[in-house]
């Protein structure tokens, strides 16, 4: 018998060369080299050795105190559950409206819209060329009026609201504030964000118009405004996902995204606006992928890592400014065409971890996803996913329930010192903006992707239905793609033709002038002119436009 | 020498404004280790600068990636502008988020195959060599 | 690989004026042959070949594409062959200055770009160009031709040789600068370009190359990106053609030109053998009864 009180130590090594070899003679290992998703080595086994260097006070800490290692929050979802935000958007105004009731009605508890391509990339739907994109694979929206409707019957100072848009982000949020205004709602009310995170866009979703730098100077006019005028609304939200999904990996995923934050924050802090005023409304956009507690490991040590980024780098005061809050969204890439009702299983397990990591904010995708924009029936299954989760699973009775664990707290660790150093390589280079133009950060998300790709095809990772356990199976259970509707383009180019009749054109014409008097003008906030051509119903396309002639369009990246 | 055929030209193109651009450069990448030539036009092309990227570099194959839910009208035009061209011998492929209906109607509209989610870039690279070389 | 079969009739479909198809496919019969086996008429009205090269990072592509809108816009017809190099593991390329190019050519259908990925040995793309941009002249339908290449090497060398004017591009900051010397695309140059001139170093720059150069060499200055010093750069061209032209300095200049591309053809060739006698069984098997015998005879 094992004398528990002369021997101590754990001794892993002969544990390795008896029990584990013995082991492995019977049966040898599944994986050769076992790694996570992202490809950081997994051990044999993991023990207190592991997590020696861990502090807990300073490392791990409580929920919701510095460096929310654990939680932003303390009472996490014992008190408020994370809000169940799905993404919505196709067809015109009136549609979206639809499903967002659709949505609400099921339970759903935070509206998210996503935005048709010509709105993304700030054109407007009598476009002569893009036409065949509008209301595709998000809501059309051209003016204000549009966004009245999107919001009709929606009581904008109880429910919150993101934004899914970018490069036009300023108008969509001056938008979202006239709504209100002209409803009779006090901007103070208004919660939810706009994502408006351009960095991302010159490295994985490409739906940037103009170049880097007036770009990020945009930004900054969004997130005085929002202190300014919406105080409780969060203007940015710094995103994982879509470099993630690009191919990235999980290491990059985190560096990238939080050096985006650092950079719009330091541009903000150049025209000597106090970070500590902006920081508090910054929140954040991440990935939830395959490998569970990767996942869970990269939301913990992304708290950290900011948490100490703004304390100890930009030298924030604020407890709120360290406080990082996130939203998290199911990988859309690993859904796959291939026997598509597994893919309920792929999210339930993605969106659990997003729960063990702590998120705020939670959208499921749905099954279909490697098809079309999600229909009414399997949205509705990645809600109850998630209701599933809260009621019946008890994870969301329990504060950080994989705090502690030797493997968990090391891989913590691991991907908060890999990203802090992808960090200050990117800071070496000059910053996020020079990595970015160098096509530095492009490259190793391309790299990235050509791995996983190789892995999968040399059949290193597996996934189950298409190179292995594979067969003709693309049921969706009876469950109908969403088809949209072809008489859209031509509803919302006669919307938009009525808009333009009915408003006064010297109101909207004088208001562009002014803008794009002031434009050049990095440091200048453009917010008040866009949300008075917004108020005179000028549309997307005519206020990108004058930005367009001004700081001029952003080729697209030539790596691989 | 006597066995030296030329490498393959193929164009991999994305139309309209979808940025999705992860498979196409991948899919690039696969083609030219493969000892293909590959002309990859980038995001934001419309058809008529695709069809005069096919004839200019004289390609035999087109490949389209389309992950925005046009794929349908886009290859709609491509296939009429290479017929009204001469270049219906194009080999004309498409990847993305393609259902299975539009996948049928693709192909009876001129597209050779469709690659969907989960696609080798192994067998899209056979399935290239065995139609071209034939 | 044989001589091309089609290329009279194809100059000649294309002639009809029906669009690029038919010049398209010259070409390709063109390149898709060794250069020693591929015979033009010669060309009647000498169009001007501009190369456009220098180390990689310098914006060539962007500067083309300027170069092409500068060109358009004046009314010239414009031609482009844009050179990158082709793995030396698989053979294949990815041609990418398409890409770069394209957005100053939206929408431009009287603008012709084909890109050829380098293959071979360098005397045998520097072969092929040169005859693909014969082909080009020999159209008709081009006031002048653009060659770009990527990089400083051999390659790149051998293919801006024979152009009629070349155009080193490079950006401030003398470490590149001194790569170029050091690659001898500095003595080939017939003008030199500082790119990215909004960059700091560049008066630097300038000052050091006109020194170095120590000739007639204009150094002149850009910003691709926002289409700054372009037009300046095509009146420099234009002035260079003009004065070749003008004084009758053309015929001798492209006649060193064709000794020059024949030794690369003629280098080219000699590979080309050298490498089949390589791969030849029947060599093989010579020499191995060779070693054999000399085994036999020699043996201590």
């Amino acid at each position: 018998m094992d004398d528990l009180e002369t021997e101590p130590a754990l001794d892993v090594q002969r544990w390795r060369e008896q029990r584990l070899a013995r082991d492995y003679e019977r049966v040898p290992p599944r994986r050769e080299q076992p790694a996570t998703l992202s490809g950081i080595p997994i051990a044999d086994v993991y023990t207190p050795a592991d997590v020696e260097g861990i502090h807990p006070a300073r490392d791990i800490g409580l929920p919701g105190e510095y460096p929310y290692t654990r939680g932003p929050h303390a009472s996490m979802y014992r008190g408020r559950p994370w809000t169940i935000r799905q993404v919505a958007g196709f067809g015109q105004a009136e549609d979206t409206n639809g499903r967002f009731k659709y949505l609400l009605a099921h339970g759903e508890t935070g509206l998210s819209t996503d935005f048709d391509l010509p709105t993304l990339l700030g054109y407007d739907s009598d476009h002569e060329i893009y036409r065949r994109e509008i209301g595709k694979i998000g809501v059309a929206v051209d003016t204000v009026v549009d966004m009245h409707a999107l919001f009709d019957g929606i009581p904008l100072e109880d429910v919150s609201t993101s934004l899914t848009i970018n490069a036009p982000a300023a108008v969509l949020l001056a938008m979202y504030r006239v709504v209100a205004d002209e409803r009779g709602i006090a901007g103070s009310r208004l919660t939810g964000t706009t994502q408006n995170d351009i960095l991302k866009e010159y490295t994985a979703q490409n739906e940037f118009i103009f170049p880097p730098v007036p770009s990020v100077e945009l930004v900054v006019d969004t997130m005085e405004y929002g202190a300014e005028v919406m105080p409780r609304f969060n203007p940015l939200n710094a995103c994982g996902y879509h470099i993630r999904d690009a191919g990235s990996t999980a290491v990059q995923e985190v560096a990238f995204t939080i050096a985006a934050g650092l950079c719009y924050l330091e541009a903000a802090r150049d025209r000597g606006i106090d970070p500590d005023r902006l920081a508090p409304r910054v929140s954040f956009f991440w990935n939830v992928h395959n490998d569970f507690l990767e996942e869970v490991s990269k939301l913990r040590a992304a708290r950290r890592l900011w948490a100490r980024m703004m304390r100890e780098r930009l030298r924030c005061t604020d407890p709120r400014s360290w406080l990082m809050r996130a939203h998290c969204q199911t990988s859309g890439v690993s859904l796959t065409a291939q026997q598509p009702i597994n893919n309920v299983a792929r999210t339930a397990i993605q969106a659990l971890a997003a729960v063990f990591g702590g998120t705020q904010s939670l959208h499921t995708n749905s099954l279909d996803e490697a098809f079309a924009i999600p229909s009414e029936a399997a949205i509705k299954i990645a809600v109850r996913t998630q209701q599933i989760i809260l009621h019946e699973s008890g994870a969301a009775d329990v504060v950080d329930p994989l705090g502690g664990s030797y493997y968990v707290e090391s891989l913590t660790s691991r991907i908060e010192e890999e990203a802090a150093g992808l960090i200050a390589r990117i800071d070496d280079m000059g910053g996020m903006i020079a990595a970015i133009e160098s096509g530095y950060v492009s490259q190793l998300i391309a790299d990235s992707a050509w791995e996983q790709q190789l892995a999968l095809e040399r059949d290193e990772r597996t996934t189950v239905g298409v190179n292995a356990f594979s067969d003709d199976d693309r049921s969706t259970g009876g469950i109908e793609l969403f088809q949209s509707d072809p008489g859209v383009a031509e509803r919302q180019i006669a919307r938009l033709a009525d808009v333009k009749r009915s408003r006064e054109e010297r109101r909207v014409a004088q208001a562009l002038r002014e803008l794009e008097a002031v434009a050049g003008d990095l440091h200048h906030n453009r917010m008040p002119l866009i949300e008075e051509a917004v108020r005179a119903r000028a549309t997307v396309g005519e206020i990108c436009d004058v930005l367009r002639s001004v700081w001029g369009e952003y080729r697209p990246s030539t790596v691989f | 020498m006597s066995q030296h055929t030329p490498p393959i030209k193929v164009v991999v193109a994305k139309p309209g404004l979808d940025g999705h651009d992860r498979g196409a450069k991948v899919v690039a990448r696969a083609l030219r280790d493969a000892g293909m030539e590959v002309v990859y036009t980038g995001i934001f092309q419309s058809p008529e600068s695709i069809l005069r990227a096919v004839i200019q570099e004289d390609a035999a194959v087109l490949g389209l990636s389309s992950l925005s839910g046009a794929h349908m009208e886009y290859a709609i035009d491509l296939c009429r502008m290479l017929r009204e061209n001469d270049r219906e011998d194009v080999l004309f492929l498409v990847g993305g988020t393609i259902p299975d209906d539009d996948a049928a109607r693709l192909k009876s509209v001129g597209v050779s195959e469709v690659f969907g989610p989960g696609a080798r870039t192994t067998d899209i690279i056979a399935y290239i060599e065995d139609r071209v070389r034939a | 690989m044989s001589a091309p079969t089609d290329v009279a009739s194809l100059l000649a479909r294309h002639g009809e004026g029906r669009g690029w198809g038919a010049l398209a496919r010259a070409i390709t019969q063109v390149e898709n042959s060794p250069p020693w086996l591929v015979s033009l008429p010669p060309v009647q009205r000498p169009v001007h070949v501009v190369g456009i090269t220098g180390p990689p990072g310098a914006g060539k592509s962007t500067l083309t594409g300027r170069l092409i809108e500068a060109y358009a816009t004046a009314g010239a017809r414009v031609g482009v062959l844009a050179i990158d190099p082709s793995s030396p593991i698989s053979g294949g390329a990815v041609l990418g200055d398409r890409l770069r190019m394209e957005t100053h050519l939206m929408g431009r259908d009287d603008v012709f770009v084909r890109s050829l990925a380098s293959r071979g040995s360098h005397g045998a793309i520097a072969g092929a160009t040169r005859n693909v941009a014969r082909l080009l002249e020999l159209s008709g339908s081009f006031d002048v031709i653009l060659i770009e290449t990527v990089g400083a090497g051999q390659t790149e060398v051998a293919i801006a040789e024979l152009a009629d004017t070349i155009a080193l591009v490079t950006v401030p900051g003398l470490g590149d600068a001194v790569q170029a010397i050091k690659a001898g695309l500095m003595e080939v140059a017939d003008i030199v370009v500082v790119n990215m001139a909004d960059r700091p170093g560049t008066p630097e720059t300038v000052r050091h190359l006109r020194l170095t150069l120590g000739r007639d060499l204009p150094v002149t200055t850009t910003v691709a990106t926002e289409g700054t010093g372009v037009e300046a750069l095509r009146a420099l061209f234009d002035e260079r053609w003009a004065g070749l032209s003008a004084n009758g300095a053309l015929p001798a200049l492209r006649d060193r030109k064709r000794a020059r591309e024949a030794a690369l053809i003629a280098e080219a060739w000699t590979r080309a053998c050298a490498e089949e006698i390589e791969q030849s069984p029947d060599l093989n098997t010579a020499v191995k009864e060779i070693l054999e015998e000399a085994a036999r005879r020699w043996t201590i």
